[in-house]
């Protein structure tokens, strides 16, 4: 894997998980859309609400180990290079694997902004 | 893209948080149907056919809609009980004397059986996806832009001639691997819910037209004293 020696980076690992949550809730309505067609064709059914779910939270936890130390480029985010294969970390000591918790949270953005709707 | 065999290559992470999301979507359908099957079946007949004379035929017209007036009309139950009346009678004389009459109306009451039915209707509340996942490989996508540009200038008597030239190249190389051993716990909180507003109001309209009508006259009765 690409990593074990040369090292992964860190903001395209987090980066991944977050594009997989997006495409997730994409997947979801994708179907609620699916869903509201058939709704509209039912009677009865077209007096419920079309089912349709948000990813309220997600948490996670993502272990790792520094490969090399930040480069500091004045002005840029420092690159961080990391290693996250499982065999690698197996082989280290508890100080030197890194755990990053992270909490994501949706944030509200529609396809159209409220002005162009209201046209 | 990686050397990795087809039947090794992962389940990417979308699908695996996006799996479960779609489950439960397919799964609220699933009820919702649930709910309309529970209502045609118990609340709801199909229509009775109509003859020319205005008398309801045994036949009935759920599909066809031959009779013109296609669809379901609601079922309700009959209760019969008699409803005893008390009134006042109030004889002239001096004193006048005053005595209580009591009588039985036999009635019915008409009720939709919707209305007195709970109707089931399940929501998922929270679903709650727990699994561990190991990143066995990151799929990285690297773009390399290369552009070349070239210039030849030439002077010639009193302009010049400037020809420009570019090549733009984009390279994409995509690397996937990721683990299929992923334990998958998914927890999910289903309540009752309530009903949505349009069958709330259906409902609210047929318990409005629930009302006690007397079957026959009222007879008198003496109370033992």
């Amino acid at each position: 894997m690409p990593g074990d020696k040369e090292g992964i980076s860190l903001k395209a690992v987090v980066g991944g998980i977050l594009h997989a949550l997006r495409e997730a809730k994409h997947l979801g309505d994708l179907e609620s859309a699916r869903l509201l067609e058939v709704y509209k064709k039912e009677e009865v059914l077209s007096a419920f609400t079309v089912p349709a779910f948000t990813i309220s939270e997600t948490e996670l936890e993502l272990r790792f180990a520094l490969v090399e130390p930040p480069a500091e480029n004045e002005g840029e985010i420092p690159e961080i290079s990391v290693n996250i294969s499982p065999e690698f970390l197996k082989g280290l000591e508890a100080h030197q694997v890194s755990l990053l918790k992270l909490k994501i949270s949706p944030v509200n953005l529609r396809a159209f902004a409220e002005t162009e709707s209201a046209r | 893209m990686a050397n990795i065999p087809a039947e090794l290559r992962a389940l990417p992470l979308e699908h695996i948080i996006g799996s479960p999301l779609v489950a439960a979507i397919k799964a609220q359908a699933l009820a919702a149907n649930t709910t309309v099957d529970f209502i045609k079946e118990v609340g709801l007949k199909p229509r009775a056919l109509e003859s020319e004379s205005g008398e309801s035929e045994d036949e009935l017209d759920e599909v066809t809609g031959e009779s013109g007036q296609p669809g379901f009309e609601a079922r309700y139950v009959d209760f019969k009980f008699d409803r005893v009346i008390e009134e006042e009678v109030v004889t002239p004389g001096d004193p006048p004397t005053k005595t209580t009459k009591y009588s039985v109306v036999p009635s019915k009451l008409t009720v939709p059986l919707l209305a007195i039915v709970p109707i089931p209707y399940i929501r998922i509340n929270d679903m709650t996806i727990d699994f561990e996942f190991q990143i066995k490989d990151v799929e990285t996508r690297e773009s390399t832009t290369e552009k070349k540009v070239s210039m030849k200038a030439k002077a010639g008597g009193w302009f010049y001639k400037v020809s420009i030239k570019g090549s733009y190249s984009n390279r994409t190389v995509n690397k996937r691997e990721t683990d299929r051993r992923t334990t998958l716990k998914i927890t999910v909180n289903a309540v009752q819910d309530q009903m949505p507003e349009g069958l709330g109001r259906i409902l609210d309209t047929l318990n409005e037209a629930m009302k006690v009508v007397p079957v026959s006259a009222p007879q008198e009765i003496t109370l033992p004293t």
